[in-house]
């Protein structure tokens, strides 16, 4: 685990930031998972959000704890504008969403971590790219 | 709440408060630590079967699969964070394992809510 030096994604404060996003895949994996299994075609909408959460959150994981900064910076920048473009649309469409998904409400349902979760990814991918540049990388 | 529920989330408060220490201080948890969080797992292994078997007797409209998949998910954070941690001797370490602690109670919460709503 302790592949490379210091500045890789997945050490340090990205060891926490790892945990966290491996969470929410759980989270999102089985939340997806039930109401697939169970409900498909009662909403579709939130229920296929809710599936796309879940691939953003695998990957993202995945790419924190393996060092792939411009892809986690992929799946960090989506699930961004996922939870925001899903928080407005969910306060000012709710009969769109007749069941919940991670990102509505702006992910009030997990306590706002949801859209803390991407500023957090950004800045920690964003300044050990800046770091990893000052060491002439 | 039952009387497990509110022994395992005092134990992770508690757990929690070192660990917020610990990560100020800028310390690596010590062994007796690690031995709460053993035994804070061993009451989430007790408290998945006596949840299952609450569960077979839910009153009409719980989601029974819901409530089975967060019990299950409940016994997990504590034991991959501190595999996951232990590759890390930092702040980072102390942080994994401070996260896990929390999720818990939190899994409690929700296990409430699919009970008392019926879904």
């Amino acid at each position: 685990m302790a592949d490379r030096s210091g500045t890789g994604t997945g050490h340090g404060f990205g060891r926490v930031l790892v945990f966290v996003y491996g969470i929410f895949a759980l989270a999102a994996t089985g939340r997806s998972t039930l109401q697939l299994a169970t409900e498909a075609s009662n909403a579709p909408l939130p229920y296929t959000l809710s599936a796309l959460a879940a691939v953003v959150y695998i990957v993202a994981t995945l790419a924190l704890a393996t060092g792939r900064r411009r892809l986690a910076l992929t799946a960090v920048g989506i699930e961004l504008v996922g939870v925001l473009v899903v928080g407005v649309t969910s306060t000012l469409r709710p009969e769109d969403y007749p069941d919940a998904t991670v990102w509505s409400d702006f992910g009030a349902g997990y306590g706002f971590v949801p859209l803390v979760l991407p500023l957090l990814g950004l800045w920690w991918l964003l300044r050990g790219a800046r770091a990893d540049s000052d060491l002439g990388r | 709440m039952s009387y497990l529920q509110l022994v395992i989330t005092a134990l992770c408060l508690l757990s929690a408060l070192w660990l917020g220490v610990l990560l100020v201080r800028d310390r690596t948890p010590e062994r007796w630590l690690l031995n709460v969080m053993l035994g804070i797992e061993i009451m989430l292994l007790v408290h998945l079967v006596v949840g299952i078997v609450k569960v077979t007797d839910a009153p009409g409209g719980v989601s029974d699969w819901e409530y089975v998949a967060y019990l299950v998910g409940a016994i997990l954070f504590v034991p991959v964070g501190v595999v996951w941690s232990s590759g890390e001797k930092s702040r980072g370490g102390t942080g994994v394992l401070l996260v896990a602690v929390l999720v818990v109670p939190f899994m409690f919460l929700r296990l409430a809510d699919i009970w008392s709503t019926g879904g």
